[in-house]
């Protein structure tokens, strides 16, 4: 306004004429136009509002300081520190759990295998809740009664019933409506529920979750879960195969991450670090199911037939090595609960538990010797009825003066006298090579978890007695496996291939991994291993009269040959540190055919009462005849050409 | 507004032209009269001016300045006077417009319209057709998004079946596995009452062509061998134990004189041999020997073939050649005999 003035006087003397012409229109005076009023004191210049202003100016800016102070540090010291606490709020990693592998058997049929299952989930609290506030809303409306929101307990009653129904009253409906009525924030109602049942179940329930649960499933329950073992509720291996092949089976969970939002909503383009669920690998195993199956039946009827505390077999192919049955006694089943397996075996007794095998040893001291040319099969000894080896006094099972035995008849007769006298031609040294070189006293790599090596006395620990013990059998333990093993040997014309159960492994991806094969060990040549095979026919040998007869006669299989071994070991009695006299270990291992060997089979009773039949005596022998006999039979095996020459067991 | 528009196109347009007829006189010459006819008189340019524009100085060199923009307004008046006056003579020189009635200017309107397609659509302008590929390709993204939708709920139906299917599937192939299992198939063989049959017997042909029996041809008797899959008792009653699944096959003939503890082979080593004589006139090799049997080891006879050519049909072999007797039970025999007490030798 006032330079407005000012102008105006500016401009004044420009525009006399006007201005004179226009000065008598104005109304205030020259004097008043030329005194300039000061100031009023209440406009923005008054001391109040510079000192507001100024205070206020103060406070804006020490704001600002603080604000960018705060900025600062939010942004520079502790922006890692938040950040991260951000992305731990936001971030969710969805687990996408990748589909066991399979085991299988040689003929690719499943031993165990996983499907998909729902376990379905509930939330009491939540569910309840809202269940009421529907039902309270709709009877105010009144109107629409009919319409949806029951009474509340009334829908967990008809949830319970519907769902222990379809369940087969698996868990029945005081069971499920105890969870539904539960306070509990989230409870499982049933888990392992068929796929198809439990989205029937939540397509009718929407209250009712359905969470995916992999199904491990044994088709073949109690059959070969000595050697697969078993998984716990997690699905990871506990026990046999699914414990030690785990990191094969399990495969790769896949995993996705992304942000998500305090309500729940995905924030989009939020995906990253997906990786695809690689899923387990299928595992071939060399046993047949078939053949696992009939041994493992045999080996129960045998058990119980004979009352022994258990019973266990192997069934080995003569060339390969490879695995063809394993069972023990009393099997636990993998397809129901771990925990309710009460006295169950839980463990692979073939593999696991070493025993002392007896007269079935004998067979290392018959290769041996035969093997050093330090006696033939048809060699007369003169067999007293005991022998005294290093301050031990040993004597056969059977009271007998001086008998002629041939080499073929101290083996076919088990005679202990016999085959010491045997031993001390050949030494300890030799003798305890050739133990090592049957693989006694070492894994032998099977592939199963919790593998025994049996326990042999080193040579530089043995006592005097010792090696009147060992070549007897006693004094020394291994498995079952191992004890088969030797006769493999033997069948394989004297190359000893380290068993093995895990043929190859499939990946997921289609490669097949074999598993690599032990090389052979030649233990005796071929012709010492024939020499043998012909010479342990004899205990299979049938006389009538008994003069000719060996230990197993039971053994035999009409139309092939067979050769074995009969084995009696006294089991130790821990009271005294002694041997019992009355509880032994009941061992048969043999080859069939004898002429041409395809299956080694071992079997083993720990302390019958009664022969495997249940016939009286002690004997394995039905057990081995038979498993061979079926075998035999199954796998089309060609008879041998004729029964064998008589053995001469004793000469006179 | 309407007063000032012709001056406004003289002024941008005149000098042009009075550019183009300097140029191309012979041809600018020939369409002026065209164009003034056709022009309205709204159009009529002040002539005076054009004169004054057109008389440009001569000079002997090009002319490099650029050239001044003429000038629409002549100088400013000196007075009001004069400005009214030429305001008057605006007015006066103002061509006057004349506009034609209504109806016939409807009727010029509507004689103008064209009928002829050809010439219509080149009169179409280029907009239209921008504007009608817009307005297609709009449509037709609809239409194809519409169809992608409905089909999007097609797929996720099947893929819902398929899911369903696939689950079906694995359900399915788990009861057959199940039910192929080797335990199961024993199981359904128990339950129609089959039993194993133990030791069976061969036929064969040997090279003089006879056909000879190997082994014992005997029907199978037995009960059925028990399930191998026992199932675990319910949690719930816990007090009742699973029943054991003994039952023997064959019942043990317990005979009382086995019940002595015998000497064994291989249990001589190490053992205190607390019965040294205990047992002296048991003079059996072993106790796993106890079958007093006849028969050769595998007996087979060569069966004498009647007469004429051989007879597929294993007849029940009247007896092998080497018969001491005995009843042929060999192989395994089930029920033991007595044990021989004094057998060898």
């Amino acid at each position: 306004m006032s330079r407005d003035k000012r102008r105006a006087r500016a401009a004044a003397p420009a525009t006399p004429g006007k201005a004179l012409a226009k000065a008598p229109n104005q109304e205030r005076s020259a004097r008043a136009r030329r005194t300039r009023q000061a100031a009023p004191q209440n406009g923005l210049r008054s001391a109040s509002f510079v000192f507001r202003h100024r205070a206020g100016n103060a406070v804006i800016f020490l704001l600002l300081v603080v604000a960018a102070a705060q900025l600062f540090t939010l942004q520079v010291p502790r922006a890692e520190g938040l950040r991260a606490e951000a992305a731990g709020q936001l971030k969710v990693t969805d687990i996408d759990p990748a589909l066991r592998g399979a085991i299988v058997d040689r003929n690719g049929d499943k031993l165990a295998f996983t499907i998909e299952a729902r376990a379905l989930t509930f939330q009491p609290v939540k569910v309840r809740k809202q269940l009421e506030e529907a039902f309270a809303k709709n009877s105010e409306v009144e109107s629409s009664e009919s319409l949806a929101a029951p009474d509340p307990d009334a829908r967990l009653r008809e949830i319970a019933a519907e769902i222990s129904s379809r369940l087969d009253n698996k868990p029945d409906t005081a069971t499920v409506l105890k969870k539904l009525r539960s306070n509990e924030t989230f409870v499982y109602l049933a888990r392992a529920v068929d796929p198809a049942i439990a989205e029937a179940i939540t397509t009718k329930f929407p209250e009712v979750g359905a969470e995916r649960q992999d199904l491990r499933q044994y088709p073949g329950g109690v059959l070969a879960a000595n050697i697969v073992g078993g998984i716990d509720w997690d699905g990871h291996g506990l026990l046999g195969l699914e414990d030690s092949m785990d990191s094969v089976l399990a495969g790769t969970d896949g995993s996705v991450t992304y942000d998500r939002g305090s309500d729940g909503v995905v924030i989009p383009g939020s995906y990253r670090n997906r990786h695809d669920a690689v899923n387990g690998s299928t595992v071939t195993l060399t046993i047949d199911d078939d053949i696992q199956f009939y041994v493992q039946q045999q080996v129960q009827m045998a058990k119980d037939a004979s009352g022994a505390k258990n019973a266990s077999a192997v069934v080995l192919d003569a060339k390969t090595g490879e695995v063809l049955a394993m069972s023990n006694d009393n099997t636990f089943n993998p397809a129901q609960d771990l925990s309710r397996q009460e006295n169950r075996q839980l463990g692979n007794l073939p593999v696991s538990s070493p025993f002392e095998p007896g007269s079935v040893n004998k067979m290392i001291t018959a290769a041996a010797v035969i093997e050093n040319n330090l006696t033939t099969p048809d060699e007369v000894l003169q067999v007293p009825g005991s022998i005294n080896m290093g301050g031990v006094t040993v004597r056969d099972a059977w009271n007998h003066g001086v008998m002629p035995y041939t080499t073929t008849g101290v083996f076919g007769k088990s005679s202990n006298v016999g085959t010491l006298m045997l031993a001390q031609r050949l030494g300890p040294e030799r003798y305890a090579e050739m133990l090592k070189m049957f693989g006694l006293g070492q894994r032998t790599g099977v592939g199963l978890p919790g593998e025994s090596s049996g326990l042999v006395p080193p040579i530089d620990q043995w006592s005097g007695s010792t090696f009147s013990n060992l070549p007897i059998g006693q004094g020394l333990s291994m498995t079952l496996l191992q004890m088969t093993g030797i006769y493999q040997t033997i069948a394989n014309d004297g190359v000893r291939v380290p068993p093995r159960i895990i043929k190859d492994v499939l990946a997921p991806d289609g490669t097949r991994t074999e598993e690599p094969r032990p090389e052979g060990v030649r233990v005796v040549s071929a012709q010492t291993a024939r020499t043998v095979r012909n010479m342990f026919r004899s205990v299979v040998q049938r006389d009538p009269r008994g003069i000719q007869q060996g230990t197993g006669p039971q053994a035999a299989v009409e139309g092939y040959q067979i050769a074995g071994k009969t084995g009696t070991a006294q089991q130790i009695n821990p009271g005294c540190g002694c041997y019992y006299d009355d509880v032994y270990w009941i061992t048969f291992a043999g080859m069939a055919p004898a002429d041409e060997p395809r299956y080694v089979i071992g079997v083993m009773l720990d302390a019958p009462h009664r022969a495997a039949d249940g016939s009286p005596g002690s004997s394995a022998a039905p057990l081995f005849h038979n498993i061979a006999s079926w075998l035999l039979r199954r796998e089309n095996v060609p008879l041998s050409p004729d029964p064998g020459a008589p053995l001469t067991l004793q000469a006179g | 507004m309407k007063a000032q528009k012709p001056m406004r196109k003289t002024a941008t347009g005149e000098p042009g032209r009075a550019r183009t007829s300097a140029k191309k006189s012979p041809r600018a010459a020939k369409r002026r009269p065209v164009r003034e006819t056709k022009r309205t008189p709204v159009d009529a340019p002040p002539r005076g001016r054009q004169q004054t524009r057109d008389a440009r100085p001569q000079r002997s060199a090009p002319r490099t300045t650029p050239i001044a923009r003429p000038k629409d307004v002549p100088a400013r008046p000196k007075s009001t006077s004069q400005a009214k006056a030429r305001a008057k003579a605006r007015k006066a020189k103002a061509p006057k417009v004349v506009r034609p009635p209504l109806r016939q200017r409807i009727l010029v309107r509507l004689a103008s319209i064209e009928l002829d397609p050809r010439r219509l659509i080149a009169r179409v302008p280029f907009v239209v057709l921008v504007i009608g590929a817009l307005g297609l390709g709009l449509g037709v993204t609809l239409w194809l998004s519409t169809d992608a939708a409905e089909r999007s709920y097609q797929l996720g139906a099947a893929r819902q079946l398929n899911q369903a299917l696939l689950q079906q599937k694995e359900g399915l192939e788990r009861d057959v596995l199940e039910a192929q299992a080797a335990p199961a198939l024993a199981e359904a063989a128990r339950n129609l009452g089959m039993i194993p049959s133990r030791d069976t017997a061969h036929l064969v042909q040997d090279p003089s062509g006879n056909w000879v029996v190997v082994g014992t041809p005997k029907p199978a008797e037995g009960v059925p061998p028990p399930p191998l899959n026992a199932p675990l008792p319910e949690p719930a009653p816990p007090a009742p134990p699973a029943p054991r699944v003994v039952e023997p096959l064959e019942v043990p003939v317990r005979l009382p004189s086995v019940t002595a503890p015998q000497a064994i082979p291989g249990t001589a080593p190490a053992l205190p041999l607390a019965v040294p004589g205990a047992v002296p006139n048991v003079a059996v090799p072993n106790v796993e020997v106890p079958h007093a049997v006849s028969g050769q080891l595998p007996a087979p006879g060569p069966v004498p073939v009647p007469a004429p050519g051989p007879v597929p049909v294993p007849v029940p072999v009247p007896g092998p050649a080497p018969v001491p007797a005995a009843p042929l039970d060999a192989g395994t025999s089930q029920l033991p005999p007595a044990p021989a007490p004094g057998a060898p030798a």
